[in-house]
């Protein structure tokens, strides 16, 4: 999973993090904070199976795409 | 580029209609129906309408500015090959595109709803969208403007 960061103020950068650990750790307190969703093992397991179907026919599927004034972010799994 | 008259007759055979079937809904001709698919003729404004309502698709489309597909149609895709595109237009500006595979749609709308969008006071009926879905309906399934200013648009494809 790549995450891309680019504030107008900063050099854009690029997370490289392992696509297990999002739908963990990053996924489970996120999902919570943003959508009020208590996912459990099974659930996220779910999550990250489809995703891993997607990624087979997209090479690199854009979950999230967000520009804003001042920042873009974008999620790519 | 493709004419009025090709997209016509392109819709009417997608949605199963026989020349004959169409002109009487429309209250017209058989030859007005064929003059229209061979753009000899053009149907008049108030029955571009009609027509963009009954093909489910929008005038725009018909009169052949840009490419786009119809607004609504149906697959026989399965659900687990569909993708949710949730575009939000804010007030201000920002842009967020959320793209996910429509089989997560049901573990992402707790309760039948977004939370996301439930706190921009835009409120979809997420069971009704995932049930249009089943049966196969596909396309730009919401388009809608909150009292904020901000525009959600919710396609299927």
């Amino acid at each position: 999973m790549k995450i891309r960061i680019k504030e107008t103020e900063h050099k854009a950068f690029t997370l490289v993090l392992p696509n297990f650990l999002f739908t963990s750790a990053v996924a489970r307190k996120w999902l919570n904070k943003k959508l009020n969703m208590e996912l459990d093992r099974q659930q996220l397991k779910e999550i990250r199976k489809t995703l891993n179907k997607f990624k087979k026919r997209h090479k690199e599927f854009v979950l999230l795409d967000v520009k804003s004034q001042d920042s873009e972010v974008q999620i790519l799994w | 580029m493709t004419t009025l008259g090709t997209r016509l007759q392109e819709l009417r055979k997608q949605k199963g209609l026989t020349q004959e079937q169409l002109a009487e809904k429309l209250n017209v001709t058989n030859q007005s129906v064929s003059k229209w698919e061979k753009d000899i003729n053009a149907p008049d404004i108030s029955l571009l309408i009609e027509l963009a309502d009954l093909y489910e698709t929008t005038v725009d489309y018909l009169l052949g500015r840009g490419e786009k597909a119809p607004v609504v149609t149906t697959t026989k895709k399965s659900i687990d090959d569909l993708v949710c595109r949730i575009k939000v237009l804010s007030s201000d500006k920002d842009k967020v595109n959320i793209n996910l595979p429509f089989a997560l749609i049901k573990v992402f709308a707790k309760d039948g709803e977004f939370k996301m969008l439930k706190d921009k006071n835009i409120d979809i009926d997420i069971n009704q969208l995932i049930s249009l879905v089943e049966q196969g309906v596909v396309g730009e399934l919401v388009d809608i403007e909150s009292g904020d200013g901000d525009i959600v648009k919710i396609t299927v494809e």
